[in-house]
C-alpha cells in the first residue's frame, strides 16, 4: 500500500514536472543543435577522437529525435505551418544522464595525464555541453546550454588568435545570443533582433574595453600543449636543401615595426641561431656550446649583463624596434646584430642570439634595440677557437685541398676571403631554388661540379673552406630582408625569407658577417628575390588552383596589404597586450596621476561626473512633479501584492479601491486616502497649483496611512482581527 | 447643466428600454461632437435610439433609408431652375438637418456613401460648384446590419474612421424584454418626447466638455494604448493619432456625464471599446462577444497607473 502511494506521488510529481517543461519552436531546437555543432567545431582540432565520437553520436541522436518530434507536432498542428511548438522529448532518463556524466568525467580524469590540464578541462566543458542538450526541460536549462555554448566557442581562442578566427568566433557568439532573443521575443523579426543585439553589444563595448585594459591578467594555469603542433620554420639542424623547402612557404615568420626609419634591405640579417658543429653532412649547435648556453640560460643574461659582456664593444647608434613573432614552437627569437632587450623573459646567448625562456607557442611580441656597428668578440677564447675550426676534413677532401692551396697563396685572411667571393662571382655559380641532387650531401660535388645551389649550399661550402684554411668561422641561420607594408608601416618576414650565411672571426674585428650568396646573386640580398627567382618560385608554387592571374591585379594586392596591416595592428595591440604590458601601463598611469596636476584634473573630472548625475536626477524629479506621490502609491501596490492583494494589470485606481472595499474592507480607509490623493495629484490638476509645502504635507499624511496599512496587512496575515 | 443631461438620459431610457449604458455612450458621443455608427441586427431598436436622441436634443431631424438605388442627389439635394428668379436654386436634401439618421448605410452604393461621409467630415456640401454650409450642430447617426451581406457595400476603413463610436445594442435582458412586450403600442408615439435642450444650451455643454482637464498621466495612458496596438505582434490595425484624439474627446464627454471636471483612466476604459474597436478590426463584428474584442485585449496590456514605465 505504502509503496503504491509512494509511486503515485512520484508519478504526480513527474506529471507536474512535465507540465512545467518549456515548449519551444521546432526551429529553435534545430538552431540549438546547429549552434552546438558549430561551437564544437571551433575546437575540433583539439579533441580526443573518443570525444568526437561521443559528441557526434549525441548530436545525431538529438537530431533524429527532434525530427521525429517535429513531425509528430506538425501532424497535430494545423496544416499550413512550417514550424511548430513542442516540449523537448526526453531521450535519456535523468539517472542515465547522471551515470553518463560520472563515467565521462572519470574517463576524462584518466585521460587527463595524456591530455594535460588545459585540454582535459576543455574536454570536461564540452562533455557537459554535449550532455546538457539532453535535458532542456526548463527555461533555466536553455540558459545553461546557451552559456555553455558561448564558453565553448570562446575557449577556442586559447588556441588560435588570428583576426579572422576571432571575428568568426564573435559572430558565433552573437548567433548563440540570438537564440535567447528568439526565445524571449519570438514574434520579433530576425532583422530587428539582430539590430537589437548589435545595439546591446555596442553598450557592452565600453565595459569590455575597460575590462581588457584594466582587469588584471592572470598568467594561465595551463601550458598550451606543444606535442601536437608541428615545428614551423627553421630547425636547429640544417642539412643542405632544408631551407629550399622553406623557401616555398608563404607562412609568416615574424613582423617588425621600427621606431624610426628602417635600415636598408641588405642590412636586414635577422639572426636566429648559430650552428658551429659540422659533421660533414649536418650543421648543428655544438654540444659544448649547448652546455655553455644552458649555463647562461641559468644566469639569465639580460641587457644589463649583456651590455657588460666583455666580449662586446658597443658602438654606434641603436635601432629600436618591436618584433611580433608567430608561434614557432621553438625558443629562439629574431633580431638584428647586435641585439639587446630589456624584457625579463628574454635572454642572450654567447653567440649573440636572443632566446625566449620557454616555447613560443603563441604569438609573442618583444622590444629590441640593435647596435649594428658593434664589434662582436674581439677576443676569442681558445675553446671557442678550436670549436670554430674543428672539421671533419675527410668528408670533403677536394675542398680541403682547395683551402690549403688558397692559404698558401694568400697569407692575409681578408684577401683570402675576397678571393673566394670573387670565385663565386666570376665562375659559373648559380643561385637556384631547385638545385640538382647531390650525392651524400657532398660539398665537393656541389663546389666543383653542379655549381648551382641555394644560400645554404654557399654558406656551408664557404664555412667549410674557411675552417679548412684555418680561419674560425660558423654558420648562422635566420632570415634576410622582409616585405615592407606601407599601409601598416611594418615589415613582414615570411618563411621564404629564410637564409643562411657565414660568420668569420678576424683578429681585432671580431665576428664578421660574410654572405657568399651576395657574391653569387647580389639581387637576392639587395632586394629579396630577383625577378628570375620569382618566376621560378611562381612556377614551383602554381598548382591546379593557381591564383596567379588574381595575384597580379593591383586591387588584389592593395586589399591584401590592407588586410595584413589590420591583422598586424590586431596582433600588436590586442594579442600583444600581455600582463606585463598591462602592469607597465598601470604603473605609468598611476605615477602620472600622482604627479600633482594630473591628479587634480582627475578629481575635477570625477566631481563633474558626479555633479552631472545629480543634476540629471534633480531634473528628472522636477520633470515629474508628483513623482513622489506616485512612487508611494506604487510602493503601496507592491506591498499589497506581497500580501496577496494584487491589482490586475489593467485595473484602474478607482476600480481597485472598489475591489478592496468589497474584499478587504479593513484596509479600505487607509488605502482610499492614498489612492484618492494619488488620483487627485495625477489626474485632477495639470497646472501646478499645489505648492511644495502642501505636497510635503500630503506626503507625510500618506506615509502615515501607508504605515497603518502595512500594520493592518501584517495583522491580517497573522490572523488577528 | 448636469440636471438637463440627467433628464435627457432618463427620457431616452424610458424609450430605449434596458440599455442605459449604450444610451449613455451614444449621448456622450453626440456631446463630444462625434458621429455614431450603430451596428446591430434588425429590430433591436437602432432607429428608435437615433430618433429619440434627435428629438430629445431638440434638433431638426430627418431619416434617409439607404437603398442600392439611392443617388447622392437624394442625400445632398439638387439645384433646380426657378422660373421666377431665373436662376438655379438648391432644393436641399435630407442632409440639411442637424441630425441625420442614415438607415442601413451599407446598402447604398459607395458613391452615395461617400457623399454622406464627405459631408460628415467637412461640415458642408457643394452642389454645382456652390458650397453650402450644413446646419450646426450636425450629427450623423448611421445604422448598419452586420448580417445578410448580400447586396451591401461595407464601409471602407477610411470611412469607418469618421465615426467616433460604433455601438451595438444587443439583446435586452428578461426584464427589459418583458417591459418591451408589455408596452401598449408597437411604436411609442414620438410626440410624447420633449426637447430638453435648446441649441444654445447644447453648444454651452459642448464648450464645457472641451474644457475638461486632461492630466499628463491620461495622455500617457492614451499614448500607451495606441502604442500597444502598433506593436508588430498585434493582430489589430494600428490606432492613428486621430483615434487617440477621438478617444480623449469621448473620455472627456464621459467624465462630464459622470459629473467630473477631469478625466480619469476609468473614463478612457469606458469609451475605449466603442471608440476603438471598429478602428482596430474594421472587418470584424464582435457584436455579441465582448470578451474576444481586440480592444479588451489591448486594454489588458496597459497598466493605467503606470502606463509608460
Amino acid at each position: 500500500m505504502n509503496g503504491r502511494g509512494m509511486s503515485n506521488a512520484k508519478s504526480k510529481n513527474s506529471n507536474k514536472h512535465s507540465s512545467k517543461s518549456i515548449i519551444l519552436n521546432s526551429k529553435l531546437f534545430f538552431a540549438l543543435l546547429v549552434l552546438q555543432l558549430l561551437n564544437l567545431l571551433t575546437l575540433v582540432t583539439q579533441f580526443h577522437w573518443l570525444y568526437i565520437l561521443f559528441a557526434s553520436i549525441a548530436l545525431a541522436t538529438q537530431f533524429v529525435v527532434h525530427v521525429k518530434a517535429m513531425r509528430q507536432a506538425l501532424l497535430n498542428a494545423s496544416i499550413n505551418q512550417t514550424s511548430c511548438y513542442y516540449s523537448a522529448p526526453s531521450i535519456l532518463p535523468s539517472w542515465a544522464i547522471l551515470l553518463l556524466a560520472i563515467a565521462g568525467s572519470v574517463a576524462i580524469a584518466i585521460a587527463g595525464r595524456e591530455l594535460g590540464l588545459l585540454l582535459s578541462m576543455i574536454h570536461l566543458l564540452c562533455f557537459a555541453y554535449s550532455l546538457k542538450v539532453f535535458e532542456i526541460t526548463k527555461r533555466k536549462d536553455l540558459y545553461q546550454v546557451v552559456v555553455l555554448g558561448v564558453f565553448v566557442a570562446t575557449s577556442s581562442l586559447i588556441f588560435v588568435q588570428s583576426i579572422y578566427f576571432s571575428l568568426a568566433v564573435i559572430v558565433l557568439v552573437f548567433a548563440n545570443f540570438i537564440i535567447l532573443l528568439r526565445f524571449f521575443a519570438p514574434s520579433m523579426l530576425l532583422l530587428t533582433q539582430i539590430k537589437l543585439l548589435i545595439k546591446l553589444s555596442l553598450y557592452a563595448i565600453p565595459f569590455a574595453v575597460v575590462l581588457f585594459v584594466a582587469f588584471p591578467k592572470l598568467s594561465p594555469l595551463w601550458q598550451v600543449p606543444k606535442a601536437k603542433a608541428a615545428k614551423v620554420g627553421l630547425s636547429d639542424q640544417v642539412k643542405i636543401g632544408d631551407i629550399a623547402q622553406l623557401a616555398l612557404s608563404n607562412e609568416l615568420a615574424f613582423r617588425v615595426s621600427f621606431e624610426n626609419s628602417s635600415p636598408a634591405h641588405a642590412q636586414l640579417y635577422w639572426r636566429a641561431l648559430v650552428l658551429d658543429d659540422f659533421d660533414g653532412i649536418t650543421w648543428q649547435q655544438a654540444a659544448q656550446s649547448n652546455r655553455l648556453r644552458q649555463q647562461q640560460g641559468n644566469n639569465l643574461a639580460h641587457l644589463s649583463n649583456a651590455s657588460n659582456v666583455e666580449n662586446i664593444v658597443l658602438r654606434g647608434e641603436g635601432i629600436a624596434y618591436q618584433v611580433i613573432a608567430e608561434p614557432s614552437f621553438q625558443s629562439w627569437l629574431f633580431a638584428l646584430d647586435f641585439a639587446t632587450s630589456e624584457q625579463a623573459n628574454i635572454g642572450q646567448r654567447s653567440d649573440f642570439a636572443l632566446f625566449y625562456h620557454g616555447i613560443i607557442s603563441q604569438t609573442i611580441s618583444y622590444q629590441v634595440t640593435s647596435y649594428p656597428e658593434t664589434i662582436l668578440a674581439p677576443e676569442l677564447t681558445p675553446s671557442m677557437r678550436s670549436l670554430n675550426l674543428s672539421l671533419n676534413s675527410q668528408s670533403n677532401p677536394k675542398l680541403t685541398a682547395k683551402a690549403q692551396q688558397l692559404r698558401q697563396r694568400y697569407s692575409d685572411d681578408r684577401a683570402l676571403i675576397n678571393q673566394l667571393l670573387t670565385d663565386f662571382n666570376q665562375n659559373n655559380y648559380y643561385y637556384t631554388l631547385q638545385p640538382p641532387s647531390i650525392q651524400n650531401n657532398s660539398l665537393d660535388e656541389f663546389y666543383f661540379q653542379t655549381r648551382a645551389g641555394f644560400c645554404e649550399h654557399y654558406a656551408s661550402a664557404f664555412t667549410y673552406l674557411m675552417r679548412a684554411a684555418g680561419i674560425p668561422s660558423r654558420m648562422v641561420v635566420g632570415y634576410l630582408g622582409g616585405e615592407f607594408n606601407p599601409n601598416g608601416n611594418y615589415l613582414s618576414v615570411y618563411q621564404r625569407n629564410a637564409h643562411a650565411w657565414t660568420e668569420v672571426w678576424l683578429p681585432e674585428q671580431g665576428w664578421q658577417r660574410v654572405d657568399p650568396t651576395a657574391a653569387v646573386d647580389p639581387e637576392r640580398v639587395e632586394r629579396g628575390f630577383s625577378s628570375d627567382l620569382m618566376q621560378q618560385y611562381a612556377d614551383l608554387s602554381s598548382g591546379m588552383f593557381s591564383m596567379q592571374p588574381l595575384k597580379t591585379m593591383q586591387w588584389y594586392k592593395q586589399l591584401k596589404m590592407q588586410i595584413e596591416a589590420i591583422d598586424y595592428q590586431w596582433t600588436r595591440w590586442v594579442i600583444g597586450y600581455t600582463g606585463q604590458k598591462q602592469s607597465q601601463l598601470m604603473k605609468q598611469l598611476l605615477t602620472r596621476l600622482t604627479q600633482g596636476k594630473v591628479m587634480e584634473y582627475f578629481l575635477l573630472c570625477l566631481a563633474s561626473v558626479v555633479l552631472l548625475i545629480i543634476a540629471y536626477k534633480v531634473s528628472a524629479v522636477r520633470g515629474k512633479k508628483h513623482h513622489e506621490i506616485k512612487q508611494l502609491y506604487l510602493k503601496t501596490l507592491a506591498l499589497m501584492s506581497q500580501h496577496n492583494v494584487v491589482k490586475e494589470h489593467a485595473m484602474t485606481g478607482e476600480k481597485f479601491t472598489a475591489f478592496i472595499g468589497e474584499n478587504r474592507p479593513e484596509l479600505l480607509v487607509d488605502f482610499a486616502v492614498i489612492s484618492d490623493c494619488f488620483q487627485k495629484y495625477s489626474y485632477q490638476n495639470s497646472s501646478d497649483e499645489h505648492n511644495k509645502s502642501s505636497l510635503n504635507h500630503d506626503l507625510s499624511i500618506l506615509k502615515y496611512h501607508y504605515r497603518r496599512l502595512r500594520w493592518h496587512l501584517w495583522l491580517a496575515k497573522l490572523g488577528i482581527k | 447643466m448636469q440636471t438637463a443631461v440627467a433628464n435627457i438620459l432618463a427620457q431616452i431610457e424610458s424609450v430605449v428600454i434596458g440599455k442605459p449604458h449604450q444610451v449613455k455612450l451614444a449621448l456622450s458621443c453626440l456631446l463630444a461632437k462625434g458621429h455614431i455608427l450603430i451596428e446591430d441586427l434588425p429590430g433591436m431598436g437602432k432607429t428608435t435610439l437615433a430618433n429619440t436622441l434627435a428629438l430629445t436634443l431638440g434638433l431638426s431631424y430627418q431619416r434617409i433609408q439607404f437603398t442600392s438605388d439611392l443617388m447622392p442627389a437624394d442625400v445632398i439635394g439638387i439645384a433646380i431652375f426657378d422660373d421666377v428668379t431665373k436662376s438655379f436654386l438648391l432644393h436641399p436634401g435630407a442632409i440639411f438637418n442637424q441630425v441625420v439618421l442614415a438607415d442601413e448605410v451599407n446598402r447604398a452604393s459607395p458613391k452615395t456613401q461617400s457623399a454622406l461621409l464627405e459631408a460628415m467630415e467637412e461640415g458642408r456640401v457643394s452642389v454645382d460648384g456652390v458650397t453650402h454650409q450644413l446646419p450646426e450642430p450636425f450629427f450623423v447617426i448611421a445604422t448598419q446590419n452586420p448580417m445578410s451581406h448580400a447586396g451591401t457595400y461595407p464601409l471602407p476603413e477610411s470611412q469607418l474612421d469618421r465615426f467616433m463610436m460604433r455601438l451595438s445594442l444587443g439583446f435586452p435582458n428578461i426584464d427589459a424584454e418583458r417591459k418591451i412586450l408589455q408596452a401598449t403600442s408597437s411604436h411609442r408615439d414620438t410626440t410624447d418626447i420633449k426637447a430638453f435642450l435648446t441649441v444654445e444650451q447644447l453648444r454651452e455643454i459642448q464648450l464645457h466638455i472641451s474644457q475638461i482637464t486632461v492630466a499628463p498621466a491620461i495622455i500617457d495612458y492614451v499614448i500607451a494604448l495606441c502604442r500597444v496596438s502598433r506593436q508588430a505582434e498585434s493582430q489589430a490595425k494600428a490606432l492613428s493619432p486621430r483615434a487617440g484624439k477621438a478617444l480623449l474627446a469621448a473620455a472627456k464627454s464621459w467624465a462630464f456625464m459622470e459629473n467630473r471636471d477631469y478625466v480619469i483612466p476609468d473614463d478612457i476604459q469606458a469609451v475605449f471599446s466603442p471608440v476603438c474597436e471598429h478602428r482596430l478590426a474594421p472587418q470584424q463584428h464582435h457584436i455579441f462577444d465582448e470578451a474576444n474584442e481586440l480592444s479588451q485585449h489591448i486594454l489588458s496590456q496597459v497598466d493605467p497607473i503606470n502606463p509608460l514605465p
